[in-house]
């Protein structure tokens, strides 16, 4: 218990790293897949090969292999990047293509008829998308994307394994300096239950909303 | 606004786009509206084959025909939601969806040409097809405000004045799923109108709704007819056609089989086969 007490505050700090890298990871995919699952249905013939290309790898490469690849080949291209930036620029890249697919597929989800009527009145391409198709795709994909969120925010402990300190990597230390894994690691679970629970919970509660008002429809 | 107000409207943008275009013109148009052998593939089956028609303006034009008669399709070839793959399509001196160089060669006209085309043209569904996600006045001023750049305030008064038009005035604040079929049709019509087309196509609007309530929505039609609207109308309603409509075109797997006033096609049927597609549907009504 001495020792719990005592790596509290050590282990609070990097699970306000975590969330941190989490916060900055969901909104960056959130506003990159977003684009790119508009972009591959407004121009489908220009991005959408390119977008499923660019899930299609990130769906079948581990995130690890990922962070492995950013952390130790950036450099020998000369590049050089903070270590927080070059995992965040990996955890974007792998949320943004499971982010651009759900919102690819709920705009595609909406009924073809609201395009051609929108069409009928004289609509641009882009202004059905604006006024007419993202508004109904919006709630269609909240649910999925909290979902995701979730996964995103568990995601962030796989940095550790390149030195960059957050609450996984910081349990490690933790447990190595007391040797006593069991009440620390049980905290550290704590620590991202407290994290994702009440978004899974959330998204829980949309989709019953959220459905029920579809079927209403 | 009063619905002669809005042909006078039309009349205004018509002249407007008459002088504004730099568009091919030629021998083609001679009508309101002018359909020239066209001709459109879905994969190995013509569903039309060859239509010709023309409609004047103020005309009522009323397609009939069996399901798969490809009296839809035609329709939805005018405002150029069904593309066709041969023929020309001429409408107030515009040819419809392509450019045509005269020498046999057509080209795709581009999407921002395609849009301003569309918005002289009004259409409405048969499954309605309002905005689910915003009310209903909002349904009837997105376009005006988005495409013809009104004012709020404007395209909110042309609303609500259509919006009595069609006898919805106490529905403009509530969301299409809280309207029956028919109320639903009727902020499709108004929606269309608020755009102030100088045509109106209608795809068996009646078709969804329960029969006690395609009344109303025939009456809106009615009524736009009498204020000298210019409709291609695909219909069901035998009736209705004989009523209103100047012209009857009979289609049948994809050609026109007759076609004419109403008094002399849906009363004196030359062809075996307009008379019995007449004699099955009074059979169905009575």
């Amino acid at each position: 218990m001495d020792i719990l007490i005592d790596a509290f505050p050590y282990l609070a700090k990097a699970a306000f790293q975590t969330v941190w890298l989490s916060v900055a990871t969901i909104l960056l995919a959130t506003a990159v897949g977003s684009v790119l699952g508009v972009m591959s249905v407004l121009y489908k013939h220009v991005f959408g090969p390119l977008i499923s290309v660019y899930v299609f790898l990130i769906r079948g490469v581990p995130i690890l292999v990922l962070i492995f690849v950013a952390y130790f080949s950036f450099p020998t291209f000369g590049l050089y990047l903070n270590d927080y930036v070059a995992v965040l620029l990996v955890l974007v890249f792998y949320g943004a293509a499971l982010i651009s697919e759900i919102v690819r597929g709920a705009i595609l989800a909406v009924p073809y008829a609201q395009t051609q009527s929108a069409q009928g009145l004289g609509l641009r391409r882009w202004q059905i998308m604006t006024y007419v198709l993202l508004p109904q795709a919006l709630r269609s994909c909240i649910p999925p994307l909290l979902n995701n969120y979730v996964h995103l925010v568990k995601c962030t402990s796989f940095v550790s394994v390149v030195g960059v300190w957050e609450l996984t990597l910081a349990a490690r230390e933790v447990t190595e300096r007391t040797g006593a894994p069991f009440t620390i690691l049980l905290t550290v679970m704590l620590f991202y239950y407290a994290i994702c629970y009440p978004m899974a919970k959330v998204g829980r509660r949309l989709e019953r909303n959220l459905g029920s008002s579809e079927e209403a429809l | 606004m009063n619905a002669g107000q809005i042909q006078e409207v039309a009349l205004r943008r018509e002249d407007k786009s008459l002088s504004d275009s730099a568009l091919t013109r030629s021998e083609g148009a001679r009508h309101f509206i002018d359909v020239n052998d066209v001709e459109k593939w879905f994969g190995q089956l013509q569903v039309l084959k060859g239509i010709n028609f023309e409609v004047t303006q103020g005309q009522v034009v009323a397609l009939i025909g069996p399901s798969g008669s490809g009296k839809s399709t035609m329709l939805r070839c005018l405002n150029f939601t069904e593309q066709y793959d041969s023929g020309e399509i001429w409408i107030d001196g515009e040819t419809v969806g392509y450019r045509f160089d005269g020498q046999g060669r057509r080209t795709v006209r581009p999407e921002s040409e395609i849009a301003r085309f569309r918005s002289h043209v009004g259409i409405v569904y048969q499954s309605y097809n309002l905005f689910p996600h915003i009310s209903v006045l909002k349904n009837i001023m997105l376009a005006p405000v988005k495409v013809l750049g009104h004012s709020k305030t404007k395209a909110r008064e042309t609303a609500m004045d259509l919006l009595a038009k069609v006898g919805l005035s106490e529905k403009a604040d509530a969301f299409p799923i809280n309207l029956s079929g028919g109320q639903q049709q009727r902020v499709a019509i108004a929606r269309a109108l608020a755009m102030e087309p100088k045509i109106m196509l209608f795809d068996e609007v009646t078709s969804a709704l329960d029969p006690e309530l395609v009344g109303e929505v025939l009456n809106v039609m009615r009524q736009l007819a009498a204020d000298g609207m210019t409709m291609v109308v695909v219909t069901h309603e035998i009736q209705f056609a004989r009523e209103v409509a100047d012209k009857v075109i009979f289609m049948d797997h994809g050609v026109i089989v007759e076609s004419g006033v109403p008094s002399e096609v849906l009363d004196n049927p030359k062809t075996e086969r307009l008379q019995s597609f007449l004699q099955r549907h009074f059979d169905s009504r009575s």
